[in-house]
């Protein structure tokens, strides 16, 4: 009952399902997060900042990404 | 002074095609994750991250690296738009689609409200509204519900198993409403008009607002985005106000849920 409740979340969150491996995820998130990170070090005032939304974001997933491995959800 | 204006309508027409290949791989990306939803092909998604990635690291790059603030500031939007893609494809997997959609929902509200405090987007002048305003937020977005259901197919969304329908979810999407026009034309549609134009930045918003669709792996969903994205950008032009642009995509997301309700469409 609760799962075919709460489906009407597809909507919003496209049903792909294809990140149960957290290895591959984490590398490519902490690849990216480096890269936006070294550039936001070299960069400055105005520039620095217009980074920050996208390094937050990157930074947000490898947060979920690490929860869900301590919480057992992901391999 | 005439040389010097000369050499920044250069810039700007050279800014223009450097946009452009910085777009190009986040609507690749998007397309392959479409490919994927089409074959299940794992391949593809590994190419979508791939061309995800690079557009974020190239985009980041142009931030830093551009001569003129205003190819930087569109550049900052393109590049949010690659994390947010990259987010959306690699989230899924906490075993519940509800605690799922409530984390992106949290992370997307707050990375749009972050770039709003963090980059000096344009002036676009104070909130314009007149009267017939309230009558287009009231009638539009029922017109636009009709008009997506008979585009889309009455039947559109029983594809995507939406289960027993709840209807404490109905804020949720209406919300969702709110973010997406506050994530497209509040930040990519606002951020490209120094260097694009008004209708230029339309386009592009529009554009890859619909590119972001193809992750629901539906091109008639994705060319309905891209014309309602159009309307919405044409109103946001119009309006100066997101709010009303958002009350008008949430109505219209509230319409047709309400609407699907109604006719059984999502109860199995």
């Amino acid at each position: 009952m609760a799962a075919a409740h709460h489906h009407l979340a597809a909507a919003i969150v496209p049903p792909l399902g294809f990140a149960d491996l957290a290895l591959p995820a984490l590398v490519v998130c902490l690849v990216c997060l480096l890269g936006v990170l070294v550039l936001g070090t070299v960069a400055t005032g105005r520039r620095r900042r217009m980074m920050i939304p996208a390094a937050y974001s990157l930074l947000a997933l490898l947060v979920t990404l690490i929860a869900l491995v301590l919480r057992g959800g992901l391999v | 002074m005439l040389q010097e204006s000369r050499y920044r309508e250069g810039y700007r027409e050279a800014g223009w095609l450097f946009l452009s290949a910085l777009t190009a791989p986040m609507v690749l990306g998007c397309f392959c994750v479409y490919l994927y939803r089409l074959s299940a092909d794992g391949s593809a998604i590994a190419m979508g991250i791939v061309l995800l990635s690079a557009g974020l690291l190239a985009c980041s790059a142009m931030v830093l690296f551009a001569g003129d603030p205003t190819i930087s500031m569109v550049s900052s939007s393109v590049a949010l738009l690659d994390s947010v893609a990259l987010f959306t494809i690699l989230l899924p997997g906490s075993g519940s689609v509800f605690a799922d959609a409530a984390i992106l929902f949290a992370v997307l509200v707050a990375a749009v409200l972050l770039y709003g405090r963090t980059v000096d987007l344009p002036s676009i002048g104070r909130t314009r509204l007149k009267e017939s305003s309230v009558l287009i937020v009231l009638l539009l977005p029922v017109f636009l519900a009709v008009g997506e259901a008979l585009f889309l197919g009455l039947r559109f969304w029983e594809s995507y198993q939406l289960g027993r329908p709840s209807l404490l979810f109905v804020p949720l999407l209406a919300l969702w409403g709110y973010v997406e026009e506050g994530l497209f034309r509040g930040i990519v549609q606002r951020s490209a008009v120094p260097l694009m134009g008004s209708r230029g930045a339309i386009v592009l918003a529009a554009f890859l607002n619909s590119a972001f669709m193809l992750f629901w792996g539906s091109l008639p969903y994705a060319i309905f985005t891209f014309f309602l994205g159009l309307l919405m950008g044409y109103l946001y032009l119009r309006s100066r106000s997101l709010m009303y642009v958002g009350t008008v995509h949430a109505l219209q997301d509230t319409w047709l849920i309400i609407a699907y309700l109604a006719m059984g469409i999502a109860i199995h």
